[in-house]
C-alpha cells in the first residue's frame, strides 16, 4: 500500500457552463492533517462531494485508499469517517438511538469514545437531537466519528455555526484522535484561526483557480509581508510571479510575497516603483490566508 | 447492517406509520359497521341486488385511503432524507448503496402491506359474514388496484425525493400521477364501471418493475446530476 | 454501476408507456371530434326513407329524392312514433296501412335496444338474484335467493342468512342436469332487477355452448334446453321482457349473425342484415306499430335495415361517415402519435393494454426529431456516437422517446459510475 491516502489527479469541474476549479492536484499522506482552505464558494464542498463519492468530476481523478472514490467499497467506506457541514445527523433519533443505529455497522465500534465526550454535555440520554444546540449536535456528530475509529476523517467546515468554546473543544479532541497512529485528516475550513497549530499540509483555492499547495510549515516560513511608503503610489499594482498580492491603505502599501526582500525590492525598482520606510510585518496563518487570497 | 438501517426507519416514521394505520383501521371499522347498519335497517334482498345490479360496493370510503398512506409515508420517510442532504450519511454507510437505498424502500413497502393486509383481513372477513364467496372475491378484485395504488405513490415519492433535479421531478413526477390514474379506472369514467379482473396481476408487475427506479435516483444523487 | 442502462431502459419504457397512454387522450379531450350520424327512419305515408341529419339544435330532414321537410311536416309522416305530438294536435290519423293508431298501442309497441361490443365484453355479475316469475302479487319483487352456477352445480343462497339453501340448490340442479345442462355455465344473460312488468329469468351458456333458459316458477325450477341454429355459439343475448310479448329477446352469435327468440315457442328467427362485427359494431334495434328498424355503426359508416313487423326486409340504406382518424386532427395525431396504449377502452369493460398504431405515417415526425436531436447534441458538443441509446429511443418512441431522453438526460457520459 502506498503511503498516499487521497489522491487528488486533475480534476477539474464545472457546474454547467460554470467552471468551479480546474487541474486540481494534491496527494494526503498517511499520518497527516490537510487542509482545504478557500473563501465561501471557491468549491471547498465540491471537492469534499468529489472525496466522498457524491459527485462525478468533469474530469480528473480522486483515489482514497486507492480507489476511486466514485466505487468506493463498503470496506473502504467503513475506513472512512465523515462529518457533512453543519454537523448534519438525524435530528428524530435521540443520543441513545442515534449511538445503536450507527454501532450496527462498524465491527470496531468504540462506544466509550462516544459516550466520554457525551458526557461532557449537559443532556440527558432521551434527549431528541432536534431539541439540542448547533454546539451540543457538532459534539455528537465527532462523538459517533470517534467511536466509528476511521483511518481517515473527512471534515466539511466543521467549525460551521460553532462558538470559540465549541470549537476549541472540538479541535481539542481531533488533536486527541490524531495522535493514535496513522490517522489521517482532511479538513476544509473558511475560519483559519484555529488551524495554525493543526494542519500539516494545505491548499488554497481561489475562484476557478488554486493558490498554492504545500505544507503549512513552509508556507508560513516563505510567505512574506512587507509594508512600505510609496513616493508616486500608481492607481493599479500588477500582481504577478513575484507579487502575489498588494494592499494600499492609506499612504502604506503591503506586498505579499514568496520572494526574500532583496529579490522584491529589486523588482519593484525595476517597476519604477520608488519607496522607502520598508519593514516585515509578522502574519498569523489567518493574516497569511487573507493576504494570499486577498479580502475580496 | 440492515437491522439497523430497519431501525432507523422505524424511528423515523413510526408515529406516522401509527397514526396512518389507525387511520385506515377507522375507515375499515366503519365500512363493517356501515355494512351491518345496512343490513339491519335495510332488506337483505335489496342490498344484494344494489350491489350484483349496481356493482355498489360497500367500500368506496376507502378509495383513496391507501393512495393517502403512501404518499404521506414517503413524504415523512424520505423528505428528511433530502432535507439537508442527509441521505449522504445513508450512502456513506458501509454497505452497497443499492442495498441501503432498497433497504430503505422496500421498509416502506413492508409497512404498507402489513396495513393493507390488516385491511383486506378484516374487510372481507367482516363482509363474508353477510355475503357468499362470489362477491367476497369480486370486492377483492374492486379494492385490490386502490391498495396498489398506495404502493405506486409511495415509489414515485421516493424516486422523486432522492432525484436532485427539480425539471426531472417534475416530468416523473406527473408521469407517476399519470400511472397512479391507471389503477383508479375503474371508477373513473362517469359510472361506467370497468373491471380489472382479467388483468391486476400486470398491475401488480407494474410495481415490481418501478421499484428499482430508486437506484436511477440515487445514481443521479450519486454523480451529482443536475 | 452495472445495471445502469438497464435501469434507465426501464424509466424509459414507463415513461414512453405513460405518454403513450395519456398525450393521445389530452389530444382528442382538446380538439375533440362531435360528429352527428345520420339518422334513418321510414315513413309509412311516403312508404320510403327520410334522412335525419345535423346535430339536434339544427337538424334538417331530407328524403331520397331531395325533398325536405320542416319538424310539422317530418312529424305528419311518421305518425308511428310521433304519435305523442300529433295526438297533442288532434292530427294522429285513425288507421295507417289499415293498422289502427290507437295511443295506447302505438305506445306498447314502441321500443328501442341495442348492444355494443362493451356490453358483450363485459365481466359478469357475481351472483344473480332468483326472481319468482309467477309471484302471487301484482308486481315483481326481489328474491332472498341468489344463486351462481358454478363447477358442479347451481348454488342458492339465502341473502337474510348468507347460507346455501341446500334444498332449492339440489332441486334446480338436478332439472339442469335433467335437461342436459354441463356444468359450469359459461355466460348467463337475464335483467337482475325488478323494474320490468314480468320476468323470463336468465339465459344460460353451458360449458358445452349448448344454450338454456331457467326461471324460477311458483319456487321451482324451469329449464328448456334452446335449439339454437347448426354450428352457431352464442356471444350475447338481450333479454327484453317487454309488454309486447313477442320475443324473449335477440342475441347474436360468434359468426356476427342476429337472432330474434320468439316467446312461448322458442322459435329462432333470423333478422338479414349486413356489416355487422360483434366485436366492432354498434347496433340498435327500434321497434314501432308497423316496422322494426336495425342500425349498425361502424367506424367509417352506418347501414340501417327497415323491415316489416315480421322481419321481412323493406329498404336499407348505407351512407359513409368521416371516422375521426380522417379529420384534420386525426390526421395530425397519426403523425405525431407513434402508437397509443388503451387501458380502458369503449369496446371492453375490461381493462386491458390495447396496442394500437395506425400506420408508419409517424416515422416522418420521428425522423425529424432525431434531426433536431441531433442538432441538439452537436449545438452542445455532445459526442453523437454516444448517444446512441437516446436516438434509439427518439426513433421509436418519437414525441413518447422524446420526454423519456429529457429525463434520462445523461448525454455523452464517459465514465458513468454510479450506485453500485
Amino acid at each position: 500500500m502506498s503511503n498516499a491516502v487521497v489522491q487528488v489527479k486533475n480534476l477539474t469541474h464545472h457546474y454547467g457552463d460554470r467552471l468551479i476549479f480546474e487541474n486540481l492536484n494534491f496527494q494526503i499522506n498517511r499520518g497527516s492533517i490537510f487542509g482545504l482552505l478557500g473563501k465561501n464558494g471557491t468549491g471547498k464542498t465540491t471537492t469534499i462531494n468529489i472525496l466522498n463519492g457524491f459527485l462525478e468530476p468533469t474530469s480528473g481523478q480522486c483515489l482514497v485508499f486507492d480507489e476511486d472514490s466514485h466505487k468506493l467499497s463498503p470496506q473502504t467506506k467503513s475506513r472512512v469517517g465523515f462529518l457533512i457541514e453543519g454537523h448534519i445527523q438525524y435530528s428524530f433519533m435521540n443520543i441513545k438511538q442515534i449511538e445503536k443505529y450507527y454501532s450496527g455497522f462498524y465491527p470496531n465500534w468504540k462506544k466509550e469514545a462516544y459516550w466520554e465526550l457525551l458526557k461532557k454535555l449537559q443532556v440527558t440520554e432521551t434527549q431528541k437531537i432536534s431539541k439540542m444546540s448547533c454546539g451540543q449536535r457538532s459534539q455528537i456528530a465527532l462523538g459517533l466519528l470517534l467511536a466509528q475509529n476511521p483511518d481517515l476523517l473527512i471534515l466539511d467546515d466543521f467549525s460551521m455555526g460553532l462558538d470559540a468554546g465549541y470549537r476549541r473543544l472540538f479541535l481539542d479532541y481531533l488533536s486527541d484522535y490524531i495522535q493514535a497512529e496513522g490517522k489521517t485528516v482532511f479538513i476544509t475550513s473558511h475560519i483559519i484561526q484555529d488551524l495554525e497549530e493543526l494542519l500539516d499540509d494545505c491548499v488554497i483555492l481561489d475562484y476557478k483557480t488554486v493558490l498554492m499547495t504545500m505544507p503549512i510549515k513552509k508556507f508560513m516560513d516563505e510567505f512574506k509581508h512587507f509594508r512600505c511608503i510609496l513616493d508616486n503610489p500608481p492607481p493599479v499594482i500588477q500582481k504577478d510571479d513575484i507579487i502575489k498580492n498588494v494592499e494600499i491603505l492609506k499612504n502604506k502599501t503591503s506586498f505579499f510575497t514568496f520572494a526574500e526582500e532583496s529579490v522584491l525590492l529589486n523588482h519593484l525598482e525595476k517597476l519604477g516603483l520608488k519607496h522607502h520606510g520598508v519593514q516585515q510585518v509578522k502574519m498569523s496563518l489567518e493574516d497569511a490566508f487573507i493576504g494570499l487570497t486577498g479580502k475580496y | 447492517m440492515i437491522k439497523s438501517l430497519i431501525y432507523k426507519e422505524w424511528l423515523k416514521v413510526r408515529w406516522t406509520l401509527i397514526a396512518l394505520g389507525m387511520l385506515n383501521l377507522l375507515v375499515v371499522v366503519s365500512t363493517c359497521v356501515s355494512i351491518a347498519n345496512a343490513f339491519g335497517l335495510i332488506d337483505a334482498s335489496k342490498l344484494y341486488g344494489d350491489i350484483v345490479a349496481l356493482q355498489n360496493l360497500f367500500y368506496y370510503d376507502l378509495l383513496y385511503i391507501p393512495f393517502l398512506t403512501g404518499l404521506l409515508l414517503g413524504i415523512v420517510q424520505f423528505y428528511p432524507e433530502i432535507n439537508s442532504s442527509r441521505i449522504k450519511l445513508t450512502l456513506h454507510l458501509p454497505m452497497k448503496e443499492s442495498k441501503a437505498l432498497m433497504t430503505m424502500q422496500l421498509f416502506g413497502i413492508g409497512s404498507m402491506f402489513l396495513i393493507f393486509a390488516v385491511d383486506v383481513i378484516i374487510l372481507l372477513w367482516f363482509s363474508s359474514k353477510y355475503f357468499p364467496s362470489e362477491i367476497i372475491n369480486g370486492m377483492f378484485i374492486s379494492i385490490l388496484p386502490w391498495l396498489l395504488a398506495g404502493f405506486v405513490i409511495y415509489i414515485f415519492i421516493t424516486i422523486i425525493f432522492v432525484d436532485t433535479s427539480w425539471s426531472r421531478r417534475a416530468i416523473i413526477g406527473l408521469t407517476g400521477l399519470a400511472f397512479v390514474n391507471n389503477y383508479y379506472l375503474s371508477t373513473m369514467y362517469g359510472g361506467t364501471t370497468y373491471s380489472y379482473s382479467e388483468s391486476w396481476f400486470y398491475f401488480v408487475i407494474m410495481i415490481i418493475i418501478i421499484s428499482p427506479l430508486i437506484l436511477w435516483s440515487g445514481n443521479n444523487y450519486k454523480r451529482g446530476v443536475k | 454501476m452495472k445495471n445502469n442502462i438497464f435501469l434507465k431502459l426501464i424509466l424509459s419504457l414507463v415513461i414512453i408507456f405513460i405518454a403513450s397512454i395519456y398525450l393521445p387522450e389530452i389530444f382528442w379531450k382538446t380538439f375533440p371530434q362531435r360528429y352527428y350520424l345520420p339518422r334513418i327512419v321510414y315513413s309509412p305515408i311516403l312508404d320510403d326513407i327520410l334522412i335525419i341529419k345535423g346535430d339536434f339544435k339544427e337538424s334538417m330532414v331530407v328524403d331520397l329524392k331531395g325533398n325536405s321537410y320542416n319538424t310539422r311536416e317530418y312529424e305528419a309522416l311518421v305518425p308511428q312514433t310521433a304519435f305523442t305530438q300529433l295526438l297533442f294536435l288532434g292530427k294522429l290519423p285513425d288507421t295507417v296501412k289499415g293498422v289502427a293508431f290507437t295511443a295506447s298501442e302505438l305506445r306498447k309497441n314502441l321500443y328501442r335496444t341495442g348492444v355494443e361490443p362493451a356490453k358483450i365484453d363485459a365481466f359478469k355479475l357475481l351472483m344473480h338474484p332468483l326472481i319468482e316469475s309467477k309471484p302471487n302479487r301484482a308486481s315483481l319483487s326481489f328474491p332472498n335467493e341468489f344463486f351462481s352456477i358454478t363447477e358442479k352445480r347451481m348454488k342458492i343462497v339465502d341473502c337474510r342468512t348468507n347460507i346455501v339453501n341446500e334444498e332449492m340448490s339440489d332441486l334446480f340442479t338436478s332439472e339442469l342436469m335433467d335437461k342436459d345442462f354441463t356444468f359450469p355455465a359459461k355466460e348467463l344473460f337475464g335483467n337482475p332487477t325488478t323494474r320490468k312488468p314480468f320476468d323470463e329469468g336468465y339465459f344460460v351458456i353451458d360449458s358445452k355452448d349448448q344454450f338454456f333458459h331457467l326461471k324460477r316458477v311458483k319456487n321451482k325450477p324451469y329449464v328448456h334446453k334452446v335449439k339454437l341454429p347448426e354450428n352457431s355459439k352464442v356471444v350475447h343475448m338481450e333479454v327484453l321482457e317487454r309488454d309486447l310479448h313477442e320475443f324473449f329477446g335477440y342475441f347474436v352469435t360468434d359468426d356476427s349473425k342476429f337472432y330474434m327468440l320468439r316467446e312461448g315457442d322458442y322459435h329462432i328467427v333470423n333478422i338479414p342484415i349486413e356489416d355487422y362485427d360483434y366485436k366492432n359494431s354498434v347496433m340498435g334495434l327500434n321497434g314501432d306499430i308497423l316496422y322494426r328498424r336495425v342500425n349498425i355503426m361502424n367506424d367509417n359508416k352506418i347501414s340501417t335495415f327497415v323491415y316489416d313487423r315480421s322481419y321481412k326486409l323493406i329498404t336499407s340504406y348505407k351512407d359513409s361517415v368521416i371516422h375521426k382518424d380522417e379529420t384534420t386532427f386525426g390526421v395530425t395525431a397519426a403523425y405525431i402519435f407513434p402508437f397509443t396504449f388503451t387501458l380502458a377502452g369503449s369496446k371492453s369493460l375490461f381493462i386491458n393494454f390495447d396496442f394500437d398504431y395506425k400506420d408508419f405515417r409517424f416515422l416522418l415526425i420521428n425522423f425529424i426529431l432525431v434531426i433536431l436531436f441531433a442538432g441538439f447534441l452537436k449545438y452542445k458538443k455532445y459526442d453523437l456516437s454516444k448517444n446512441i441509446f437516446q436516438f434509439l429511443l427518439i426513433a421509436v418512441g418519437g414525441i413518447y422517446g422524446v420526454i423519456a431522453v429529457s429525463v434520462i438526460r445523461d448525454f455523452n457520459q464517459k465514465n458513468s459510475a454510479g450506485v453500485k
